[in-house]
């Protein structure tokens, strides 16, 4: 009798949070995705049907921007046009000293100017809400100072074109990055296809799936009581479905922007792989598909530019501005840099791997003609391919739970000791993986 | 069940005849009858409870005064859901006093009788658990049906405007922030109006038992209320808070006798308030000869002993201390502990000296096959293999 009763409990919870949970989170996910809906089609309806010069739409973009950030974070968004405002004037003075480390000179400003508003300007509440918001803004003005630096453009942008360029409402809000010439380029293009709404809807509908599995069934379905690499494999793809959410919901933004299509009306963009992440071959895939534009970022504005310092600094700046770009906190240096780590030694050590037994194994899928013994479909080679994958799956776990924590947490940033608490909780299990990693391949 | 409409209309028709010539009747029963439907729906167990039979038992209708019939009519569903909530709160109370002398039993259900026995007729805390936890149940089970969308006049509030106080006044007790709202998980705010119509009918708050048992169903809705969760999430790039999506969950009707039962050892006992002679002035301008329904919850019941703390809306309130469950008392309901089994190593209320009250207990070994090994099958259900076990039960002379 008794056990029938918490039998019946268990399935009462289950029912509870797909009515109770579903319900509203779908209508809290359209309340959000409506005001980024409208502006946007604002914005494309007005530069559709009304002849305009220049300028003109580079502020029409400005002020619709100004208006969906306001609409969204309220009377924070003096920040991003705070941020936006400063780095312009900042990018003019220094011109007027240097035509060759503009970039590196605003980079550090923008940087340090997050840095410092996240320490002792604004309450941790506040600045949660606004970090995506800021760095984005921060990621578009050090792409426009770098392209400076390089001479990409013909004149220095005027403060408009710069404003509409980081304010820009199809991508302020949820990303994801473009570079000023997309930018520029999207904002001339006319055209109109009925597919356009097809695509809107087809992401939207998309998105608010990955929602519903984030909030309302991803939590549910391992028990609270399975073992704990389970529980935290659950934690961790909730957290993924939530960037899956964020990554589809951007392209919503961005297609009802018209931003993204190619002339013959399809979309040219792609955020996330939700696919390649959820059944990783390796961890060097996942960090690149994880968030396109933001790997084509690093790697054309901060990998390419310290390169010249040679191997090593280039991929430690990297990291560095990575994870400085996700403010100043612990958590986020610690799991980039062990996300660093780990795919530098699962790398070097499927090379390794691949040419002692001539097995298709490398962490990246040969592009066309791989030179191993065993090609890809051979068995050998699925074999290990699997086994990889599995440790990835166990990797991406021990990662991603660290995003896993009550409201209160996500809702002010996280804390050392909470990721000290959870990566404990699993042994340090990934970290000791991958130094026998490490160990194996300094031995073979 | 989906028969042709007319059918329906006849029986609405028939439905509504009874209810006359009932109502020509004079008033019988009590404003706790209606626990009776915890029991009602069990001959037929097989069958789920649908609405239209619980129309249609006769054994339903006789526990329900008029005006809850008129509100079981006015919201087609809500029936099964109270019939629901009045059982899960007698297995609740049950669970929760399963180790002591009183162990919450309930009589056989018959016409014109009280559910519980005659033990409600006192005040004391008992009967003040009884209340709460029964109207408690009413308030999950109506909210829970609500929001599963099984009660037809229940609709979603998505206009944010009707915020009654009490759901602003149990969020700040429950110390989180009052969202905006949208979706349907508000219903707590219909079981809680539904639990207050219909539960609080004919307990119009004149005597002091009739405050006693508002004060006590009010507090049962109240613990709903408040262990009600809001959970939330965070969305946004890596990891931030752009988007925020929240929802509330009710909570386990476990987890509301839990608190209950700590509200049932912390009871204050009450007495007659002395401001009921200014009471009455206040009310002389407004509303001279009936009282107010809504100032049917204002009042503020005096703690016996002046030392104590005024009783909060979550404490539970009795007025006489409770009788000795020891013996069987005829007069109150009471069976005894004969008979009842008990914990020979315990030394609290569940063990053998307590529970025995003294008299000696007889200890006997017996085979009993029960459910063990059970195991979690993906998703969601539990398996479990027959054991026989060897169990020494020890039960009261």
């Amino acid at each position: 009798m008794d056990e029938e009763d918490e039998y019946n409990e268990n399935n009462m919870t289950l029912l509870n949070m797909i009515t109770l949970c579903g319900e509203s989170t779908l209508y809290e996910g359209l309340r959000f995705a409506k005001d980024l809906i409208l502006a946007n089609l604002c914005l494309r309806i007005i530069i559709q049907y009304v002849p305009m010069p220049h300028n003109v739409r580079h502020s029409l973009s400005l002020i619709i921007g100004s208006f969906l950030l306001y609409f969204n974070i309220g009377s924070n968004f003096i920040w991003t046009i705070g941020l936006t405002i400063g780095a312009y004037v900042s990018i003019i003075t220094v011109s007027v000293v240097t035509k060759k480390w503009r970039g590196f000179y605003v980079s550090v400003c923008v940087i340090l100017f997050l840095i410092l508003c996240e320490i002792f300007v604004l309450n941790p509440i506040m600045w949660q809400q606004i970090r995506g918001i800021q760095m984005v803004a921060a990621m578009k003005i050090i792409s426009v100072a770098i392209e400076l630096d390089r001479d990409l453009f013909k004149q220095m942008l005027n403060p408009i074109e710069f404003g509409g360029y980081v304010l820009c409402p199809a991508n302020c809000i949820l990303g994801p990055w473009i570079s000023f010439h997309t930018y520029s380029h999207y904002l001339e293009v006319k055209f109109l296809c009925s597919r356009w709404i097809v695509i809107i809807l087809k992401n939207l509908v998309m998105s608010m799936g990955f929602l519903l599995l984030s909030n309302c069934f991803v939590p549910g379905y391992i028990d609270e009581s399975a073992t704990k690499w389970l529980v935290a494999y659950r934690d961790a793809q909730a957290f993924r479905m939530s960037h899956y959410f964020v990554s589809s919901m951007s392209v919503v933004s961005m297609i009802s922007a018209g931003f993204g299509l190619t002339n013959d009306c399809h979309s040219e963009l792609l955020v996330t792989r939700p696919m390649i992440i959820e059944l990783p071959r390796s961890l060097v895939q996942v960090v690149i598909y994880w968030n396109m534009p933001m790997h084509q970022w690093l790697k054309t504005y901060v990998f390419k530019t310290c390169q010249p310092y040679g191997q090593f600094i280039s991929i430690l700046t990297t990291y560095a501005v990575s994870s400085l770009l996700h403010g100043f906190n612990f958590q986020f240096s610690a799991v980039l840099l062990s996300i660093g780590t780990f795919s530098y030694v699962e790398y070097n050590f499927r090379y390794k791997v691949a040419s002692a037994l001539e097995v298709c194994c490398l962490a990246n899928p040969c592009l066309k003609q791989c030179e191993h013994k065993y090609k890809k479909n051979s068995f050998l080679a699925v074999f290990v391919n699997t086994v990889f994958s599995l440790i990835t799956a166990i990797h991406l776990a021990y990662l991603g739970v660290m995003f896993e924590a009550s409201f209160s947490v996500q809702e002010s940033g996280y804390s050392y000791y909470h990721i000290t608490s959870k990566w404990e909780n699993l042994n340090y299990f990934s970290h000791g993986l991958a130094a026998f990693m490490y160990v194996i391949y300094l031995m073979m | 069940m989906s028969g042709p409409p007319i059918m329906k209309w006849l029986c609405l028709f028939v439905l509504f005849l009874c209810m006359r010539c009932e109502a020509n009747k004079p008033r019988r029963g009590r404003g706790s009858m209606w626990w009776g439907i915890a029991k009602a729906g069990e001959p037929n167990n097989l069958s789920p409870l649908s609405p239209s039979v619980l129309y249609m038992d006769p054994a339903v209708h006789a526990t329900l005064r008029r005006k809850q019939r008129r509100l079981a009519r006015e919201n087609p569903g809500v029936l099964a859901a109270i019939s629901k909530g009045a059982s899960m709160a007698v297995a609740e109370c049950q669970h929760q006093f399963k180790y002591r002398r009183w162990n919450c039993s309930t009589r056989n259900f018959l016409r014109g009788k009280n559910l519980f026995g005659k033990i409600v007729d006192r005040g004391c805390r008992e009967t003040a658990f009884i209340y709460a936890i029964t109207s408690a149940g009413v308030t999950h089970a109506v909210s829970r049906a609500c929001a599963e969308g099984s009660i037809e006049s229940c609709t979603c509030d998505y206009s944010h405007v009707d915020r009654s106080p009490h759901r602003a006044r149990a969020a700040a007790a429950a110390n989180v922030r009052v969202w905006k709202w949208g979706g349907c998980s508000d219903n707590i705010g219909f079981g809680f109006k539904f639990s207050r119509e219909f539960v609080d009918t004919g307990e119009r708050g004149k005597t002091l038992r009739e405050k006693m048992n508002l004060h006590n169903n009010e507090a049962g809705r109240m613990h709903v209320q408040t262990e009600m969760r809001q959970e939330c999430k965070c969305h946004g790039m890596s990891g931030s808070c752009t988007v925020k999506t929240c929802w509330m969950r009710l909570p386990t009707f476990r987890s509301v006798g839990d608190a209950l039962k700590d509200s049932f050892d912390g009871a204050s006992r009450v007495m007659m308030p002395n401001t009921e002679v200014e009471a009455p002035s206040q009310r002389n301008d407004a509303a001279p000869h009936r009282v107010p329904r809504r100032d049917r919850y204002r009042f503020q019941l005096r703690p016996h002993n002046p030392d104590h703390k005024t009783p909060g809306v979550k404490d539970l309130v009795y007025l006489e201390s409770s009788p000795g469950f020891c013996e069987k008392n005829p007069r109150l309901g009471i069976p005894g502990t004969h008979g009842r089994a008990c914990n020979d190593t315990s030394i609290g209320v569940d063990g053998c000296d307590l529970m025995c009250c003294g008299r000696g207990y007889r200890t006997e070994t017996m085979f009993v096959v029960e459910r063990c090994n059970c195991t979690f099958h993906w998703c969601c259900e539990v398996k479990c293999k027959l054991c026989r076990t060897e169990k020494v039960v020890n039960t009261c002379l």
